[in-house]
């Protein structure tokens, strides 16, 4: 499964971590890959209602991301705050992986 | 004769076009008592307005109390590294402090910010009614952010790798507060120049707030933005410098910071609703500029003048750079006269603003 996360937006919006990083799950350990598998699932991230940022909001991130599963191919706009925890658990975990994949320490 | 809050009583009749008239060629003494009249003037015609449409002995008994100084009405919730807002409340106004240093910073940061703008500019809150305010900590896990959400201010930890807590930084904190204080005047649209003017003024009474409650002056302010949110595996000083846009940081993680200074590097772009965190650079700049040039306290003069351009009934939602730097020529005219008018518009020119205000 490859993911793609892209982060617009932010009061810290800051050059380096607004570039797409692109994570394949096969080349994660094998934990941290079933466990990102999991969480697509559990927020059914291809079935799941893209949001848009609250007019009055400021600073608020959006996160798009594109995964492909093999059989699936979806990008998806979530906007913060997100109120669905399972997606938030999903976003919260790409994002820590992308963090390592910029920072090298994957 | 000046009243407990320090204004000139006999000024509360005075037409405005006369206190202007004072603030411009009437002695330091004259000139301070007609600015905090001017100043408060807004204030009490909201309250005036609003106790007239109801026409009762209560709105006219609360309107009769609205000089005295207002009251803070803090709450602050620990989200518990959820995202379902506000949370839970761990601390109103008036009670005492926590263990917990984020709740703490929200806390007296909310304070700090809230006495700047009635002490400064007698405004009474986000909406110069007395607005309640709520801020959120400990959003998220890791949450390397802070956002206001149109009703409260929220808070991320950081990552602790390269950001420390974002309520560490007290200019944060006042930014997120002055998108409400922005959101309540002119609105400015989220998107290109007035997106980016949006930001800019959140970051100048961002830093401003900073300077007063350090009690800075122009020249010995460090004009940063968010210095105390990177970590020391950062390569950088702050977010973002008013000083010197496109110098904070450049770091092999975070990037080069890639704010202009002027509009020959004005970033075109579709990304972050037009580059309103980049193209800020540019007003922020400017309104550096004018207060070097203007010297002392920067809250007093150019930080004044742009606070009345927030609030002026001409500057529209969707205003470009010229459009607000020509209000801001305007209205520091009317508060200041001369010397303060000309830096201001050669801040403009510098920056590389066209002016067309005479």
């Amino acid at each position: 499964m490859k993911i793609e996360l892209s982060v617009d937006g932010g009061f810290a919006r800051l050059p380096g971590l607004a570039k797409p990083v692109t994570i394949d799950s096969a080349t994660l350990p094998a934990a941290r890959g079933a466990a990102l598998a999991t969480l697509v699932a559990r927020a059914r991230f291809f079935d799941a209602t893209p949001t848009s940022p609250s007019p009055a909001a400021r600073d608020a991130r959006t996160y798009t991301i594109a995964i492909d599963d093999g059989a699936r191919q979806r990008a998806l706009c979530v906007a913060e705050p997100i109120a669905d925890p399972s997606m938030r658990a999903l976003v919260d975990a790409i994002v820590a992986c992308t963090d390592d994949a910029r920072r090298g320490t994957a | 004769m000046t009243d407990a809050s320090g204004r000139c009583a006999c000024c509360a009749i005075v037409p405005p076009k006369v206190l202007r008239h004072i603030a411009r060629r009437g002695t330091a003494a004259q000139r301070d008592a007609a600015l905090a009249t001017l100043a408060t003037e807004a204030t009490h015609r909201l309250t005036r307005a609003t106790a007239q449409s109801l026409g009762s002995g209560a709105a006219r008994a609360a309107y009769a109390g609205a000089s005295a100084a207002p009251v803070k009405s803090r709450t602050i919730y620990d989200v518990a590294h959820r995202t379902t807002l506000p949370g839970k409340i761990v601390r109103s106004e008036g009670q005492r402090a926590t263990r917990d240093a984020e709740a703490s910073e929200a806390y007296d940061g909310l304070g700090a910010t809230f006495d700047f703008y009635w002490q400064a500019y007698r405004r009474n809150s986000i909406d110069d009614a007395g607005m309640a305010l709520h801020a959120s900590v400990h959003y998220g896990r890791k949450y390397d952010n802070a956002f206001w959400d149109g009703r409260q201010m929220v808070f991320g930890d950081g990552d602790g790798d390269l950001f420390n807590r974002f309520t560490s930084s007290l200019d944060v904190i006042a930014h997120e507060l002055t998108h409400g204080v922005t959101g309540d005047e002119v609105n400015l649209t989220y998107l290109g120049e007035s997106g980016a003017l949006n930001e800019s003024i959140s970051d100048v009474f961002g830093s401003l707030v900073k300077q007063w409650a350090k009690r800075q002056t122009a020249a010995k302010a460090d004009w940063l933005i968010g210095a105390e949110l990177l970590t020391s595996k950062v390569q950088g000083v702050a977010l973002r410098s008013l000083k010197a846009p496109g110098t904070a940081f450049d770091d092999p993680v975070l990037g080069k910071d890639d704010q202009p200074a002027t509009m020959a590097g004005y970033v075109e772009t579709s990304a972050d609703n037009g580059g309103v965190h980049t193209n800020s650079g540019i007003p922020n700049h400017a309104f550096y500029l004018a207060a070097a040039a203007i010297g002392g306290y920067a809250w007093e003069k150019a930080g004044r003048v742009w606070y009345e351009t927030v609030r002026d009934k001409r500057l529209k939602p969707a205003a470009t750079f010229a459009q607000f730097a020509d209000r801001t020529i305007v209205n520091a005219d009317h508060l200041f006269g001369g010397t303060v008018k000309t830096a201001i518009a050669g801040a403009w020119q510098a920056v590389g603003v066209a002016i067309s205000a005479p």
